[in-house]
């Protein structure tokens, strides 16, 4: 009884994930900017990766496996959005604009030419 | 039902690997690399579901470790040019 109630549970999270997932891929190839994809390539992405890695964790076959699926699940967690900031920063200084832009506050900090590490 | 899931995310990483063909400019692949990258790790993670088998997870801990270094280096030479600034 309990186990059929916590499998319902894990396949409703990873059909969850599946959404969430697809509709990434979609925003992908759907939206116009490099910007833009990277916003549907990160966000949506990760909360479908933890929802199918939340669903897989309640039905693996050990605590092992679990705890070992939920390491992933922090690791993808910490490391994705480093991974979009580095592009969109490549970006931005490698001289791609997001096109309809009225306010440009990193270009300032930019052209000041100050320290990589420094808050503006 | 695991078959759905499986199918489902076969589907989405075919489209972006179509964005990783087509993509007009090189930071547009980049961004289809690293979501590939993150779909073939869930992939990996409900593959050990199927068949009942620790393997797979190593190999998925292993490779969205190496995603993540391969994402950071590509950013990195796309901005500079070179790799020793």
């Amino acid at each position: 009884m309990t186990g059929g109630i916590i499998r319902a549970i894990s396949y409703m999270l990873m059909l969850l994930g599946v959404f969430f997932s697809l509709a990434s891929a979609i925003g992908i190839v759907r939206f116009p900017d490099v910007y833009t994809r990277l916003h549907a390539g990160t966000k949506a992405l990760t909360g479908g990766a933890l929802f199918i890695l939340a669903g897989a964790a309640l039905q693996a076959d050990s605590w092992q496996s679990a705890a070992k699926i939920l390491l992933i699940a922090g690791f993808l967690l910490a490391t994705n959005p480093v991974s979009t900031h580095a592009i969109a920063r490549a970006c931005y200084r490698h001289g791609i604009r997001p096109e309809p832009s009225h306010v440009d506050h990193y270009a300032r900090t930019v052209k000041k030419g100050r320290s990589r590490w420094t808050l503006p | 039902m695991i078959d759905l899931i499986l199918w489902g995310l076969l589907i989405s990483a075919g489209i972006a690997f179509w964005r990783l063909i087509v993509g007009p400019s090189v930071p547009d692949r980049i961004v289809a690399a690293g979501t590939l990258s993150i779909i073939l790790t869930t992939t990996l993670v409900v593959l050990s579901l199927v068949f009942h088998s620790d393997l797979f997870l190593d190999v998925a801990l292993a490779f969205a470790l190496l995603a993540f270094v391969d994402v950071l280096i590509m950013a990195k030479y796309f901005e500079h040019g070179e790799l020793h600034r």
